[in-house]
C-alpha cells in the first residue's frame, strides 16, 4: 500500500503551480470581464457579484470574433470550446479584446492622481479622496513580481494630491505644489525618491493645467494656461545631467488666446493650437526645438475645419488626430489624419467611435506602445488604433461610463487603475466617484503576414483548420506544456505552399508577449527549405541538424527532420523592441518532444 | 488588495491563499493527467465566486474541494474525445502513457475522480471517513465503501503486473 501512497503523493506534486494569488485572481476576473452590463461598485468586485457563470465557451465565441475581424488572413480559430476552458480561458486571465480585473494598489481609492507606467512597472501617487482630501502616499507595481508595494514618503508638497510625472528610463519625475512647486525623483531599482531643485517661473504643479514631457533628455515642464487661463504659460526644462531648471525664452504669439494641446515623441514636442472661442479658422501645428528654444510651424491648418479632435498623440513617425467634435454644430464626427514630422498631412480611415477620452483634461489623450495607440473613453469602450495598418479596433465597454481615468499601456494590456465612474448617473453630484477596483484590457493580437505565419515558406494558402492540423495542434500544445511552458492555442490550419506541399501549422502564445509556431511539414523537407535565400543550415553541438533563418531580429527559427516529418518552430517576440524570442536550444528541444511521437507527417 | 482593518474578517484572498495548497494538491489527484491542477482549482473557485463571497461558506475548503470533484468527473468525460484523437493521431502514444510516477500511477488513473479523492484524503492526508464524507458530500459508509474496492482493485492489478 505504500506504493499506492506513493503513486499520490506523486501525482499530488505534478503540473504547473500557478500560485495562489494568480489562480483567484484569474477566477475573480471571470466576472466582471464578461459581464456587459456589470455596474461597478466601490467594493471589491468578488463581494458584489452574484451573476451566474459566464461560460467559458462565450470568451472563445469573442475570441474567435476578434480573429476573424482582424485575421485577415482567412483563418479561422477552431479550438475546441470545451477545451478551451482548460488551455484558453483558464491560463489567461483577461484574454484578447477582454476587459479583466488588475490588482488595485494597496491604497485607498482616490481621483485626480498620478499614474506614471515605467519599463518595469507602474507608478501610483497622491490624489484625492472624499474623506481625507489630498493624499500624498503612493505604490509601485512590479510587473515582474505581480505585486504592488507602497513607496517610501516622498519628498514632494503634502498639502495637494495633484501631481504631474514622466518616465525618463530610469527615474519616474513628479512635480506638484501650487504656491512653490516642489520636484522629485523616483528610482524604482533603489525603490528610493531623491529631491530636485524647484523651477523658478511657475506658480502651480497640477495635471489639470500642466504637463510633464521627456524629450531629448530633457524633462519640460509644460504650463498649458498662461496668466489668462488660455494659450501656454510656458516652459521649464529640467537637464538630469546636471539637475538645473531653464526657462524657455519664447513663445508664438498665436498661441495666446488659444486652446493649445501637446504630445510628445522622444526627440519633439509638438503643439496643436486652436482658435478660441469655437475652433475655426486655422489650426495650425507647432515642434518645439529643446536646444535651439524655438518653436517651428510644422503645418499651417488641419485638413477639416472647425474640428477639435478627441485626441492628439504621437504614434512612432506621425502624429494622429481623430474623432472629436464639430465645433460649428457640435456633432460628433469621425475624422482622422496623420501629420508626418515633414509636415504632410494623409487622411486616415475614420475612427469608429466620437473618441471622447475618459481623462478629464488631466491625462494624455492616448498612450503609444511602439505599436498601437491606446485609449479608453467615457463611456467605458477600450479603442485601439495601429497607425501602420491603419486600423481602428473597439473593445467592450466596461459597462460604465469614467472620467478623469488615467490609461497606461503596461506589458501589452492597457491599465485603468481606480478609474472614475461618472457619478451623477447614481445621484452624487461630484464628477467622479473614484473605484476600489482596477482594470486591465487585453487588445486582440495584430494579423499575421503570411511570411511570419510559415517562415522559411515564402507562401501559403488556404489556411484552414482541419482534423489534422487540429490533431497536430493537440500534440503541439502537450508538447509545449510539458516543456513547462504556459501558452495559449491560437490558431491552427493546414497550409498548402506554392509548390503543393502541405503542411500543418500551430500558432500560440505565451505569457511573455511571444508567438510560438510549429509547422509540420512531409519529411524530406529540409533540402527545399535549405535551398532557399537567407537560410543557414549547421549542427549544434548535439550533432542536431538546425536551419537558422538569420537577420531575423526578435526571432529564431529552428528545423528539424526526423524521419517521419520535417519539424519547424519558431519563437518571436510580440514586441521586438522589448521582447525575445526562446533560445534556439530550447525549440530543437520541443521539436525533438514532438518528433519523440513518432509522428508522420499528417496529412501526409 | 486594500489594506485590511485590524481585526476585519479575512478577505476571500485571504481565504483561498490558506487553502490553495492543499486544494491544487488534491485537484492534481483528482484531475486526470490531461488538466492542469491550477485549472481545475480556478474553475471551481469560479462556481463558487458566482453565488457570492467565499467568505459565505462554513467552510470553502470543503465546498471547493466536492465541486473540484464533480468537474474532473464532467471533464473526464469531457476529455475522452480529445484523447482518442491524440491516440488516433499519435498511433497509440498518448502523454498518459508516459511512466512519470514511481508505482501504479497509470492504475490511479483509471479510477473514478470521487474514488481517487476519497484515496488521497484517507491515505495521504490521514483524514477519518467521517471526515471524508462530510467534505466529499457522501455518507462515511459510502466513502469506507468506495476506498474499500478501490484498494482491493489496485492490489489485484499490482499483483497481476508483478507475480512475485
Amino acid at each position: 500500500m505504500i506504493q499506492i501512497k506513493d503513486s499520490l503523493v506523486a501525482r499530488a506534486d505534478r503540473g504547473i503551480i500557478r500560485g495562489a494569488s494568480n489562480v483567484f485572481e484569474a477566477a475573480n476576473a471571470t466576472h466582471p470581464a464578461h459581464d456587459d452590463t456589470i455596474e461597478v461598485h466601490g467594493s471589491n468586485v468578488i463581494d458584489v457579484v452574484a451573476s451566474p457563470v459566464r461560460p467559458a465557451r462565450r470568451r472563445v465565441v469573442l475570441l474567435a470574433a476578434a480573429l476573424l475581424v482582424l485575421g485577415g488572413i482567412g483563418t479561422v480559430l477552431i479550438l475546441d470550446r470545451d477545451e478551451a476552458v482548460t488551455h484558453v480561458s483558464s491560463l489567461v486571465p483577461n484574454g484578447p479584446d477582454m476587459w479583466g480585473t488588475f490588482p488595485s494598489p494597496p491604497l485607498s481609492s482616490r481621483s485626480q492622481f498620478l499614474a506614471v507606467a515605467t519599463d518595469t512597472g507602474l507608478l501610483v501617487w497622491g490624489g484625492y479622496n472624499d474623506t481625507s482630501g489630498s493624499l500624498s502616499d503612493g505604490a509601485y507595481w512590479d510587473q515582474a513580481a505581480q505585486t504592488w508595494t507602497k513607496l517610501p514618503p516622498a519628498p514632494l508638497d503634502q498639502t495637494r494630491g495633484d501631481a504631474i510625472g514622466v518616465w525618463t528610463g530610469s527615474e519616474v519625475v513628479v512635480l506638484n505644489g501650487v504656491d512653490g512647486v516642489k520636484a522629485a525623483a523616483f528610482d524604482p531599482d533603489s525603490f528610493t525618491w531623491r529631491t530636485l531643485p524647484s523651477p523658478a517661473h511657475v506658480t502651480a504643479a497640477y495635471n489639470a493645467s500642466t504637463r510633464l514631457y521627456f524629450v531629448d533628455g530633457t524633462v519640460l515642464f509644460v504650463h498649458i494656461h498662461g496668466d489668462s487661463g488660455t494659450g501656454l504659460g510656458g516652459i521649464d526644462m529640467l537637464d538630469l545631467a546636471t539637475s538645473t531648471w531653464r526657462a524657455s525664452t519664447g513663445i508664438p504669439s498665436g498661441f495666446a488666446e488659444a486652446d493649445v494641446r501637446f504630445t510628445s515623441s522622444a526627440d519633439n514636442l509638438y503643439a496643436l493650437v486652436t482658435q478660441l472661442p469655437g475652433c475655426g479658422g486655422l489650426q495650425p501645428v507647432f515642434l518645439f526645438n529643446i536646444d535651439a528654444d524655438t518653436w517651428t510651424q510644422l503645418a499651417t491648418d488641419t485638413p477639416f475645419s472647425n474640428w477639435s479632435p478627441g485626441i492628439f498623440a504621437w504614434a512612432g513617425d506621425r502624429l494622429v488626430m481623430a474623432g472629436g467634435t464639430d465645433c460649428a454644430t457640435g456633432a460628433s464626427v469621425p475624422y482622422a489624419t496623420a501629420l508626418d514630422p515633414a509636415g504632410a498631412f494623409s487622411v486616415m480611415s475614420s475612427s469608429p467611435l466620437p473618441l471622447q477620452v475618459a481623462t478629464g483634461g488631466r491625462y494624455p489623450d492616448a498612450d503609444w506602445n511602439g505599436e498601437l495607440l491606446g485609449m479608453t473613453l467615457s463611456d467605458g469602450h477600450a479603442v485601439t488604433y495601429s497607425p501602420s495598418s491603419d486600423f481602428w479596433h473597439v473593445g467592450p465597454t466596461r459597462g460604465a461610463r469614467f472620467n478623469e481615468t488615467p490609461t497606461t499601456w503596461l506589458n501589452g494590456q492597457l491599465v485603468t487603475v481606480f478609474p472614475g465612474l461618472v457619478n451623477n448617473e447614481d445621484g452624487g453630484s461630484a464628477c467622479c466617484r473614484p473605484q476600489d477596483d482596477s482594470f486591465a484590457y487585453t487588445p486582440p493580437l495584430p494579423p499575421i503576414a503570411a511570411d511570419m505565419a510559415a517562415p522559411g515558406i515564402a507562401t501559403t494558402t488556404a489556411s484552414e483548420p482541419t482534423a489534422d492540423s487540429e490533431a497536430a495542434a493537440q500534440l503541439a500544445v502537450t508538447a509545449v506544456t510539458a516543456a513547462g511552458w504556459t501558452s495559449e492555442l491560437r490558431e491552427h490550419a493546414t497550409r498548402t505552399t506554392p509548390d503543393g506541399m502541405t503542411i500543418q501549422w500551430t500558432y500560440l502564445t505565451d505569457t511573455s508577449n511571444r508567438r510560438l509556431f510549429i509547422t509540420i511539414a512531409p519529411t524530406g523537407q529540409l533540402d527545399s527549405f535549405a535551398g532557399r535565400p537567407a537560410l543557414q543550415a549547421s549542427r549544434n553541438t548535439a550533432g542536431d541538424l538546425v536551419l537558422v533563418w538569420p537577420d531575423d531580429p526578435g526571432a529564431t527559427t529552428i528545423a528539424i527532420d526526423t524521419g517521419n516529418s520535417t519539424i519547424i518552430v519558431r519563437s518571436e517576440a510580440i514586441d521586438t523592441s522589448t521582447g525575445t524570442a526562446r533560445p534556439a536550444d530550447n525549440l530543437i528541444a520541443l521539436a525533438k518532444s514532438i518528433a519523440a511521437a513518432d509522428l508522420e507527417h499528417p496529412g501526409g | 488588495m486594500t489594506d485590511q482593518p485590524a481585526g476585519a474578517p479575512p478577505s476571500d484572498r485571504q481565504i483561498f491563499a490558506a487553502i490553495y495548497p492543499a486544494l491544487r494538491r488534491f485537484a492534481a489527484v483528482v484531475g486526470s493527467s490531461d488538466i492542469e491542477p491550477d485549472d481545475l482549482v480556478q474553475a471551481a473557485v469560479v462556481r463558487a465566486l458566482a453565488g457570492g463571497a467565499l467568505s459565505r461558506f462554513d467552510s470553502p475548503e470543503a465546498y471547493l474541494r466536492r465541486t473540484i470533484v464533480n468537474l474532473a468527473s464532467n471533464d473526464r468525460r469531457r476529455f475522452g474525445r480529445r484523447r482518442r484523437a491524440m491516440t488516433r493521431f499519435t498511433g497509440g502514444w498518448t502523454e498518459t502513457d508516459t511512466d512519470r510516477y514511481p508505482s501504479d500511477l497509470s492504475d490511479l488513473e483509471q479510477l473514478p475522480a470521487l474514488t481517487r479523492a476519497v484515496l488521497y484524503l484517507r491515505e495521504v492526508d490521514g483524514y477519518g471517513y467521517e471526515d471524508i464524507g462530510r467534505m466529499l458530500g457522501v455518507s462515511a459508509a459510502s466513502a469506507r465503501t468506495t476506498a474499500s474496492r478501490a484498494l482491493k482493485a489496485l492490489r489485484s492489478t499490482t499483483a497481476a503486473k508483478d507475480p512475485s
